[in-house]
């Protein structure tokens, strides 16, 4: 994170993007999502989350699309969808070498 | 609900040491009301078991003001960006106030509430912009230190030589002019900068390797020191700027009769006056108000003074009125560090004195009683500046439609310097 070239995304990173998939999202829907996707795992804190959706923003994976009141709501740009569905195909790679081995 | 100021012990940006320092008030039942630059205002109450978290103030997070109305916000003129402000509300946090320009702080007393940050890097990745911002001040102060330290070393060594007679001296001026506690106060803010970038640079660098960074080392002798040292800056300042009362403390060089002099050689209509003792403002014997000498001190002229003269038309005299004498002789005087600046500080108060739309020349001569004069001539022929140097010591005149001009009375005007 941080670096010009992108690495893997982190578990928050690949949370937040998976919640734009089907529908446009603000902050306390993306949190809902995640935390009921992964049946309460992961709670988004509200730093990492808000730190995750200006890095995406500037990075142009993700746009503001909607501000009302104090929701900023988001859509997945292709450049997002592209990273998103980058790291899914790294984390099959993953899993099928973990269990080639079991 | 008492009240209770605290010295802040931790590092303004060591962000562990911070919470833990607000965690251990809280424990002792002072919860922060407003943070100042060294002192932080606490209510007192029952102790209790809180988390403050900081998060740092950055352009996206901070609230922005250009927002349309809407009335369905529900906080108008949030301090806090109010994306930012949802996001901690709903997961628990509450906003308590800005710890300074670098963090907002937020809390909560419910064990449950999610930590604002799930994993190293994303706060790591927070602090990036203040790391940015960091690194900017030091640029800047490095930029502006270097800069001071090439002008003063070619005033030092050789100013004519480095600095082309055709720039502009006014920037020279500024530089001699510049507090002697302001040029020391600029390496110990640059030395405060660094400390606090380095800082910072170290606590992402352990964040980016997975590590949550412990609490600085308390520093509090050198805090209080710096504390103690901004205070004492800050009221000499403040003392030189408003009251001058600082600059008194010098011993002032004096001549007597200095401004009048021109005067008393004009026609002998103006009442001649002398200075007798240092002050910011002095008004003379007959408090005109209108004469005044300004002194002021900078580290490469310890000591200088600019004399304002407008003297009183004796033909006024009974009616009471106090009326301008035109034929002024206003006067800086400047007492350099070293003889190498006295030539370069005098073209640059010449110039300062200057009429742009004149055609201005520069005349190089023996002065008695002096080294040298540097006389100023404009279109007319008329000597309406002087400059008198003598080692370090830099009279500069200029003397505006009087009958005599200046070159003819240099062994009156050397009086200054010698």
């Amino acid at each position: 994170m941080g670096g010009k070239e992108r690495g893997p995304l982190t578990e928050p990173m690949f949370y937040i993007l998976m919640s734009f998939l089907k529908r446009d999202m603000c902050g306390i829907e993306i949190t809902a999502f995640v935390e009921e996707k992964t049946r309460g795992r992961l709670r988004l804190g509200p730093g990492t989350l808000y730190t995750i959706l200006g890095k995406f923003q500037e990075e142009k994976y993700i746009e503001e699309t909607e501000v009302e009141g104090r929701k900023r709501t988001y859509r997945l740009t292709e450049k997002g969808s592209a990273a998103y569905a980058e790291e899914l195909q790294r984390l099959r790679e993953c899993i099928a070498d973990a269990e080639e081995e079991t | 609900m008492k009240k209770k100021l605290k010295f802040i012990v931790p590092d303004r940006i060591d962000v562990s040491g911070m919470e833990q320092w607000l965690e251990n008030m809280a424990a002792e039942g002072l919860y922060p009301v407003r943070f100042g630059a060294y002192f932080c205002i606490f209510r007192t109450g029952q102790p209790k078991k809180v988390r403050y978290r900081l998060e740092p103030i950055s352009k996206r997070s901070q609230p922005k003001d250009n927002q349309p109305f809407d009335p369905s916000r529900p906080v108008q003129n949030s301090p806090v960006d109010d994306e930012l402000m949802e996001l901690y509300e709903s997961a628990g946090w509450k906003y308590v106030c800005k710890d300074t320009a670098y963090f907002y702080v937020f809390s909560t007393d419910d064990p449950c509430a999610p930590e604002p940050y799930n994993d190293t890097l994303s706060r790591c990745e927070s602090l990036l912009a203040l790391q940015k911002r960091l690194r900017g001040t030091v640029v800047w102060g490095i930029t502006i230190m270097a800069l001071i330290l090439f002008l003063l070393i070619g005033f030092i060594i050789d100013s004519q030589s480095i600095f082309p007679v055709d720039m502009s001296y006014r920037y020279m001026l500024m530089l001699i002019k510049m507090p002697v506690i302001l040029i020391l106060w600029l390496p110990v803010s640059l030395i405060r900068d660094i400390h606090n970038w380095r800082l910072i640079r170290k606590t992402r660098a352990s964040l980016n390797d997975g590590m949550i960074p412990p609490p600085a080392k308390d520093n509090v002798f050198t805090r209080k020191l710096h504390y103690i040292l901004t205070i004492l800056v800050f009221i000499l300042l403040v003392i030189n700027l408003f009251s001058g009362a600082f600059t008194q403390w010098l011993t002032i060089e004096r001549v007597p009769g200095f401004t009048s002099i021109l005067a008393e050689m004009e026609n002998g209509r103006a009442d001649s006056r002398t200075y007798d003792g240092p002050g910011r403002i002095y008004y003379g014997e007959d408090m005109s108000k209108k004469n005044r000498i300004s002194f002021s001190m900078s580290i490469w002229a310890p000591v200088q003074y600019e004399a304002e003269e407008v003297l009183y038309d004796a033909d006024q005299q009974e009616t009471g009125e106090w009326v301008t004498y035109f034929t002024t002789l206003d006067t800086a005087y400047y007492r350099c560090l070293f003889p190498s600046m006295a030539e370069s500080v005098a073209l640059a108060q010449l110039d300062v004195y200057k009429t742009v739309n004149e055609d201005w020349k520069y005349n190089y001569v023996d002065c008695p009683g002096a080294d040298y004069a540097i006389l100023c001539y404009v279109d007319d022929d008329h000597c309406r500046l002087a400059a008198v140097v003598n080692g370090s010591k830099v009279a500069v005149y200029q003397h505006w439609y009087g009958e005599s001009d200046l070159d003819e009375h240099l062994d009156l005007l050397s009086i200054a310097v010698q």
